[in-house]
C-alpha cells in the first residue's frame, strides 16, 4: 500500500469516530467526513482540489518526517498494532 | 499612547470563530497600551476602514477574515482594502489572519514600503477539535511582536509554536487538526524590508536574483518578452546581413571588419544601458 493510500485510510477511519467535528476553509465548512471524502475523489473543483492537494502534501510531509504521527497513522489504518 | 486599528467583521458562521479569537488580540493590545479603534462584530464598510487608516497613519492594522489574493474583506460582497488603496498599508505594520492575501496584497503592500505584512498565502483553514490551538497560533505573531520580537523572531516563534502545537494534537489523536495545523504555518509569511516577498514562479525568481527583490518584484511579464523580442528582431537582421554579405562577397567579405557589426553592437550596448537605467530606477 502506497505512503498516500494509508495516510487516506487512517484519516477516513478518524473521520468516522468525529461526526460532529468540522473542517473551516476560508468560506467553506465541511463535516470531517466529507472533507476525507474529498481526498480520494478525483471529480473536484478547482478550488477543492488545490485544498486537497494542499492537504495531502503536508500530510504526507507529516508522515515522513514524524515518526510518532507515522505510526499512528500506520495503526489507523490497520497496518500495524 | 500606542493606536492599532483592529478590522474583524462578523457575517458567517467561519467570521464568529475570527471575530471571537480577535477579542483576545484586542486584549493584548489593550494590556500592552495600546488604544483600539475597533471596527468589529458586523459588516464592516470599506468608507469607515479608510477612514480609521487614513485618521491614523503609520500605525498598526490588523484583519481578520476573510482575505483573497488582493483583498481584506469587510462583508460577502465589499472589500475593505485592496489593490486600489493598498497605498494606506505603507510605513505600517499589518498583521492579518485571513485567507491568502500575502500571495498579493501583502506583496504589494510590501512594495509600497508598509513595514511589515503578515498574513498567509494559503486559505487558512481550522478545524471545530482543535479551537484552542488554531486560536493561540492565529494570535501568536502579535503576541510575540508586542512582547518586543523583531517581525523575523516572531515568525520564527510562531513556526516553531505551530509545530510544537501540531506535535499535541497528534499526541492526542487529533491529525486532521494536526496536518492543517502545520499546513496554515507552512503557508505563514511575514514580509518587511529584510525578509522581501519570494516566489514561485520561475521568471519572478530569475527577476529577483537578477535585479534583486526591489527591481525584481515591479518588472512585470513585458520584461522577458521585450528582452527576447529585441534579441530574436536582432538576430533576424544579423542573418540576413550575413547572408547578403556572404552572397556578395563568400566568407572573406562576412568575415571582413563591416560597418553593419559596429551597428548591432552599439544597439546591444544601448539596449543593455537603458534597461539598467530602467532598473537602476526601479531599485529607488
Amino acid at each position: 500500500m502506497k505512503e498516500i493510500e494509508i495516510i487516506v485510510k487512517a484519516l477516513i477511519a478518524e473521520a468516522l469516530q468525529k461526526p460532529d467535528e468540522k473542517v473551516i476553509a476560508g468560506r467553506e465548512i465541511f463535516t470531517y467526513k466529507e472533507f476525507v471524502a474529498m481526498l480520494s475523489s478525483k471529480k473536484l473543483q478547482k478550488n477543492h482540489k488545490r485544498l486537497v492537494e494542499s492537504f495531502l502534501q503536508s500530510a504526507h510531509k507529516m508522515f515522513r518526517e514524524n515518526p510518532i504521527y507515522r505510526q499512528k497513522m500506520m495503526q489507523l489504518a490497520g497496518i500495524e498494532k | 499612547m500606542s493606536v492599532a486599528v483592529l478590522v474583524a467583521p462578523k457575517f458567517d458562521s467561519p467570521t464568529e470563530y475570527s471575530y471571537d479569537w480577535s477579542r483576545d488580540a484586542k486584549a493584548l493590545l489593550e494590556e500592552k497600551g495600546y488604544k483600539v479603534i475597533d471596527i468589529s462584530g458586523r459588516r464592516v464598510s470599506r468608507a469607515e476602514v479608510e477612514e480609521a487608516l487614513k485618521l491614523n497613519s503609520n500605525v498598526l492594522y490588523i484583519h481578520m477574515d476573510h482575505g483573497s489574493e488582493d483583498a481584506h474583506w469587510g462583508s460577502e460582497d465589499e472589500k475593505v482594502v485592496d489593490l486600489e488603496n493598498v497605498g494606506l498599508l505603507s510605513g505600517r505594520e499589518t498583521y492579518t489572519m485571513n485567507c491568502l492575501s500575502a500571495k498579493k496584497l501583502g506583496v504589494e503592500a510590501w512594495k509600497v514600503k508598509a513595514t511589515a505584512y503578515w498574513g498567509y498565502v494559503q486559505v487558512f483553514t481550522f478545524t471545530t477539535e482543535a479551537l484552542d490551538e488554531f486560536r493561540e497560533f492565529s494570535n501568536s505573531g502579535l503576541k510575540f511582536r508586542l512582547e518586543g520580537e523583531g517581525w523575523k523572531e516572531c515568525l520564527q516563534h510562531a513556526k516553531d509554536l505551530a509545530k510544537a502545537l501540531a506535535q499535541k494534537l497528534v499526541k492526542a489523536g487529533k491529525y486532521i487538526a494536526s496536518v492543517i495545523l502545520q499546513e496554515d504555518s507552512d503557508a505563514l509569511r511575514c514580509y518587511t524590508e529584510d525578509m522581501p516577498p519570494t516566489s514561485d514562479c520561475a521568471f519572478r525568481k530569475l527577476s529577483i536574483k537578477l535585479f534583486g527583490p526591489k527591481a525584481g518584484w515591479k518588472l512585470s511579464k513585458a520584461f522577458p518578452v521585450s528582452v527576447a523580442t529585441f534579441f530574436l528582431g536582432l538576430g533576424v537582421l544579423i542573418h540576413d546581413y550575413v547572408d547578403a554579405l556572404y552572397h556578395a562577397g563568400g566568407w572573406r567579405e562576412v568575415l571582413n571588419f563591416q560597418g553593419g557589426y559596429i551597428g548591432a553592437t552599439i544597439l546591444v550596448v544601448g539596449f543593455i544601458l537603458a534597461y539598467y537605467q530602467v532598473c537602476a530606477c526601479l531599485k529607488r
